[in-house]
């Protein structure tokens, strides 16, 4: 199953993205190995230079790092990927916020709304 | 990589050749027994009986018509699948392959050139040998003694006296000559094919219209070559019995001599005309596999 | 990373219409570039030059330094946009013969991808579908071990099953010194296989980017900014 790819941002960048989402959802774990460029780039069907690019993007900010003889790993630095967690976090709720201040709400207004949903969400379990 | 291409041309061909082939000889065979002999001799009869005689008579005519049919076809068939084949591998979608292949369009070109020419030339043999079978099936014992006639007055000076060659070299130079008009019959085709498949639209009309162009001037020059030849040999004569007139009778040597000329102009000049149109349509075919082909 | 083709000046002329006009063009080794057109803008023409099918009117074409001939069909793999092999044919001679002419045929390679998709290769071109056989020539051309891949509308009319297929064997098969052309006017399917496109119109070159650079530059897909430059 190719990777749902949009059509109008680099495809470069969404695969960062997706690494990077993947890393974080514990798909894969610190330290875990790395499928090779070749496999990555048919499992995503995109083109193994393009995933080539976007891995040395998610090396050089330190993500994930290459051992000459055995391959790419995720970085085994939890800080990082902590550091990574609050940026993406912060990025979603950005949008969220946004989305919210377009049809009216406030900050505060917004900040009860998500907690109300989440009280009820409860009450439906 | 001329070799390998000869080798796939006949590795693509050899079926239907071998099976053409077979058919020849099985109703060659199937004459001998039941055909023509049959009606060259009613006594001669394998069966007593009458049930049976009239199978065999059935069987005769059948074969005797399934041999006429096959002695026509045998080597017009040869032909034809040969310039199917050409155009087919040369300028039907096919071609994409052909034409990029790693090897010269020179060699396309001459490999089916080659392989078409051995199947023709083979088809003839077989075409000899079942006459010949035919033949001896007929009457052995005649068959026999013609040849025995035939080959003293072949190897006996009778082929010098009236060609002005060896027996060998004159088998030679008769070979040198079916080989120069077959090539000539399969590139006379060749070129029109060529030629026609560079109109966009109807490239086999195209083609037909240059193959009758070809063959018609082939003609034509045979034809003005051939009342020059009648010139010559009158010439020729004139010079050697001045005063002839119809009271006399030729000597032996005249009448020889006679021979000679009229064979060997006629000879040398159809050969020159073969020679000369197959080598412009090799040109035509040369120049259009290098830099004309023109794939749909 | 080196020269693999290099076009200067090159035109293309039938009688009167102009199907090419002063293309100049440089591929590069290890890139698949997808050669994106409206029918009729000079897509084949220029396909069937590189592979000698058609001669140029006017200009050169150098295939790794040397002109079209035996050198450059030795290393080029091409993909026509017909059928293209002789149907009484069994897929196994066709392997023969792709083996005998072309040196950097990987039989191997071939049989694999035969038997992955169940084709037995005892059976003759004729007895298949017309979506298998395209495999088949597909699996033949990609089965090369070639500089560059020339594929002419590898995926035009097929499912999208065939299709994701398709890319599966062009991107396994796919080596990092090697280059493949793809001719399509169906942008959308393959665009994230590509990583430089060629717009070509009128017979001439519109455009060479690669895909992250237009995404980048004009926020839009190759798809959308092929229509806008394209539109009728």
């Amino acid at each position: 199953m190719p990777w749902n790819l949009d059509s109008d941002r680099p495809i470069f960048q969404q695969i960062i993205d997706k690494v990077q989402t993947d890393i974080l959802s514990g798909h894969y774990a610190p330290g875990d190995k790395l499928p090779s460029v070749r496999d990555l780039a048919m499992m995503a069907a995109v083109n193994p230079n393009t995933m080539q690019k976007a891995l040395t993007e998610l090396e050089r900010i330190g993500l994930v790092y290459t051992q000459r003889t055995s391959g790419r790993f995720i970085t085994e630095d939890v800080s990082m990927i902590e550091l990574l967690k609050e940026r993406k976090a912060k990025e979603l709720i950005d949008t969220y916020l946004e989305g919210m201040q377009r049809i009216g709400y406030n900050r505060q207004t917004a900040a009860e709304a998500l907690m109300k949903n989440n009280a009820d969400e409860h009450v439906n379990d | 990589m001329l070799g390998k291409l000869i080798k796939h041309e006949f590795r693509s061909t050899y079926k239907t050749m071998l099976v053409i082939y077979i058919m020849t000889i099985v109703t060659t065979l199937g004459c001998c027994f039941f055909g023509i002999r049959q009606f060259y001799s009613y006594s001669w009869s394998l069966a007593e009986n009458e049930t049976l005689r009239r199978i065999q008579s059935i069987l005769g005519i059948t074969f005797t018509i399934a041999y006429v049919v096959i002695v026509i076809a045998l080597v017009l068939l040869t032909y034809i699948l040969m310039c199917e084949r050409f155009y087919k591998s040369m300028y039907s979608e096919q071609g994409y392959l052909t034409h990029t292949l790693p090897v010269s369009p020179l060699s396309n070109l001459n490999a089916r050139l080659i392989t078409s020419l051995i199947w023709l030339f083979v088809s003839g043999i077989i075409l000899l040998i079942s006459i010949l079978l035919i033949a001896i099936s007929l009457d052995p014992q005649a068959f026999w003694e013609d040849l025995r006639l035939f080959s003293y007055s072949a190897f006996d000076g009778g082929c010098v006296y009236s060609t002005g060659y060896h027996f060998p070299v004159f088998l030679l130079i008769l070979l040198l000559f079916i080989l120069v008009a077959g090539a000539n019959a399969l590139l006379l085709v060749f070129a029109a094919l060529s030629l026609g498949q560079l109109a966009n639209l109807h490239k086999l009309r195209a083609a037909v219209g240059f193959g009758v162009a070809f063959a018609f001037l082939e003609q034509f020059a045979a034809t003005m070559v051939m009342v020059r030849i009648v010139d010559k040999v009158v010439d020729d004569f004139r010079q050697n019995v001045p005063h002839f007139d119809t009271s006399w009778a030729l000597s032996i040597e005249q009448t020889g001599h006679l021979a000679r000329v009229t064979f060997q102009t006629t000879f040398w000049s159809m050969f020159s005309i073969f020679a000369v149109f197959a080598a412009i349509y090799y040109v035509i075919c040369a120049v259009i596999v290098k830099k004309h082909v023109n794939l749909e | 990373m080196s020269t693999l083709v290099e076009c200067t000046g090159l035109s293309k002329k039938y009688g009167k219409v102009t199907a090419l006009q002063d293309v100049n063009l440089r591929i590069e080794s290890g890139h698949i570039i997808g050669l994106l057109g409206p029918n009729g803008s000079g897509k084949t023409t220029l396909i069937k030059i590189l592979n000698g099918l058609l001669t140029p009117s006017s200009g050169t074409v150098l295939v790794k330094g040397k002109p079209i001939g035996i050198d450059s069909k030795k290393v080029i793999s091409y993909l026509p946009d017909h059928t293209y092999l002789n149907m009484n044919q069994r897929v196994s001679d066709i392997i023969t013969f792709f083996k005998t002419f072309y040196e950097d045929f990987d039989e191997r390679r071939a049989y694999d991808m035969l038997a992955k998709l169940g084709i037995n290769p005892k059976d003759r071109l004729k007895s298949m579908s017309k979506g298998t056989k395209e495999k088949v020539q597909l699996i033949l051309v990609m089965s090369r071990r070639a500089d560059l891949y020339i594929l002419d509308e590898p995926i035009a009319g097929v499912d999208p099953a065939a299709r994701d297929y398709i890319l599966n064997v062009i991107l396994t098969n796919y080596d990092a010194s090697a280059s493949i052309i793809i001719s399509t006017h169906l942008i959308t399917d393959i665009e994230n296989v590509l990583d430089e496109v060629l717009f070509i119109q009128n017979g001439q070159i519109r455009l060479t980017s690669s895909v992250d650079a237009i995404r980048e530059e004009q926020g839009k897909s190759v798809d959308a900014l092929f229509r806008e430059v394209f539109r009728c």
